[in-house]
């Protein structure tokens, strides 16, 4: 493998809680964050030279650089636009900053606490294209993307229960992971049928978490992880970006291209991502797939390859992505759906765990794990993450 | 006047470049912006074609076979407007004529939705002076 071949060395997280539970601030669960990868890694924070991150994340890379005493800030940068969908694609930010040379020890995070500045499920009168959604009713993201999931089920006769095999495979999975906000409150599919509709076609177990929290992920070369004491994990492709006409798609006008409609619209990433990597999905071991609703995680399944086009559904009830009995075992720390809503990074640090042997619902002998970001609108990101 | 939706629903706040979709709509025109040079249909409004890059624009006036294409029951209002109202239906409107293009609207009525179903365009004014797109149920080759 290339000396030069960017690995995750560190990986970093706060306690999770439902949103308003923090006892810290946003930005001290930040530092936090950031202070257990450097800490996982092995590797002194005032080293660290790069902060990238995502979402719109308020905490600076200047206010952070003061806080932890950080020498020298060689790089810094955010992937556009809220949400998800940049969780990986801060990830390739600082694989890019160290694969380059620009950075040494570069660092992705995220720290999102929604109780103090703002629930992503409430009217936002800055959400981009506004004027063609909210006056419909249309305020938040369940309410938009139900519409995309409704068509998706009309195109290629996704049920409910398809929907719903996915929430429950994610809550079985956190019941074993004490991190998980949803440890102790196992899901079933007749009370995930029976629980009350959000936006129909979307039940409220359909719907991710609102949480506080924080991860980070410290990313070098393989050369200098090999001076590290950790087993470095590395990235073996990364990407970010979207596809013609997507735009704010399926969170705005609903204008994008009409024959990928009632998808993620991922299909050139996918294919670039696996070429970079050299591998196949059916070489995968494991996958982490963002999972802000249930018919959106179907739909990446299938942008990626797990499955045909409209056959997510089929793939998730058939048992596929449930740990410990199925060929692909998806989101075993829970996702969004059970685990927390650090914007998906926190499926980033679950890859890390499971290439290290170290998940709450381990594959055996994993070393390959696909981890996606946020379906939709554009950018979308994703890794392959590989064992050295 | 009772519409769809009550007083209170956030209304219309374009940026300048999508402003002149909403004047036409107060004007209870329904137009979509087309390239001036290619004639490709384009939404939301954009300062240039992405087809040919030209920045020359005209509205075009929509055509009369909307579709329902998607739609959504809300059962959890996010709004304090909206909590009275709930259940109400969103939807996606496509016109097959104009490259496809959607719109993203209610159904008013009490109709059953389904995807497919055509539609007719109606106007309903959420304040004095403005006015919004909605659609009803269109009855094909027959009496209303």
């Amino acid at each position: 493998m290339n000396p030069n071949t960017p690995c995750i060395v560190g990986i970093g997280q706060t306690e999770y809680t439902r949103w308003g539970g923090a006892t810290r601030s946003e930005f001290e669960l930040a530092g936090a964050a950031i202070m257990a990868a450097a800490a996982d890694a092995g590797v002194a924070v005032r080293d660290i030279d790069a902060l990238t991150s995502f979402g719109d994340d308020r905490n600076e890379p200047a206010l952070v650089q003061a806080a932890l005493g950080i020498e020298e800030l060689r790089f810094n940068g955010m992937v556009w636009g809220g949400g998800g969908g940049g969780s990986c694609g801060a990830v390739d930010l600082a694989a890019a900053a160290v694969e380059a040379g620009r950075a040494r020890y570069a660092v992705a995070f995220r720290s999102l606490a929604q109780g103090q500045t703002g629930r992503f499920g409430l009217y936002d009168p800055n959400w981009r294209h506004a004027s063609f959604i909210h006056p419909f009713g249309l305020l938040a993201a369940p309410q938009l993307l139900a519409l995309s999931v409704r068509r998706y089920m009309h195109e290629f006769g996704v049920t409910p229960e398809h929907l719903g095999a996915f929430a429950v495979a994610c809550r079985a999975h956190a019941q074993r992971n004490p991190a998980a906000v949803m440890r102790g409150k196992p899901l079933d599919m007749a009370t995930y049928l029976a629980s009350r509709m959000i936006a129909d076609p979307l039940r409220l177990n359909d719907c991710c978490l609102e949480t506080d929290g924080a991860c980070a992920v410290l990313v070098t070369t393989l050369e200098r992880a090999r001076d590290l004491d950790v087993e470095p994990i590395a990235i073996l492709a990364s990407i970010h970006g979207g596809s013609r006409g997507w735009s704010t798609g399926p969170l705005g006008s609903h204008n994008q291209p009409l024959a990928d409609y009632a998808s993620t619209g991922a299909w050139t990433l996918a294919r670039d991502l696996y070429a970079k990597a050299g591998v196949a999905p059916g070489d995968l071991d494991v996958a982490q797939i963002y999972d802000n609703f249930t018919g959106l995680a179907l739909m990446s399944m299938e942008a990626f390859g797990l499955c045909g086009r409209g056959e997510g559904g089929a793939l998730a009830a058939s048992g596929a992505i449930a740990w410990p009995h199925g060929a692909l075992p998806v989101n075993t720390h829970g996702g969004c759906l059970s685990e927390a809503y650090i914007h998906g990074l926190n499926h980033v640090n679950e890859g890390v765990r499971q290439l290290r042997g170290a998940s709450t619902c381990q594959v055996e002998d994993a070393e390959l794990c696909l981890v996606v970001g946020g379906p939709g609108p554009s950018p979308t990101s994703a890794l392959i993450l590989g064992r050295v | 006047m009772s519409a769809y939706l009550p007083a209170g629903v956030p209304l219309p706040a374009p940026d300048p470049w999508e402003a002149p979709f909403w004047d036409f709509c107060n004007n209870k025109e329904l137009r979509f912006q087309a390239c001036a040079k290619c004639g490709a249909v384009r939404h939301p409004p954009a300062p240039t074609c992405p087809q040919c890059l030209s920045g020359a624009q005209d509205w075009i006036a929509a055509s009369d076979d909307a579709e329902l294409f998607t739609y959504t029951i809300i059962h959890h209002a996010n709004h304090p407007a909206l909590k009275a109202v709930v259940p109400y239906n969103a939807a996606v409107v496509v016109f097959p004529a104009l490259g496809h293009v959607r719109l993203v609207t209610n159904i008013v009525g009490d109709a059953a939705l389904r995807i497919g179903m055509p539609l007719t365009l109606v106007w309903e004014s959420p304040a004095p002076g403005r006015w919004l797109p909605r659609f009803a149920p269109r009855t094909v080759g027959g009496a209303r």
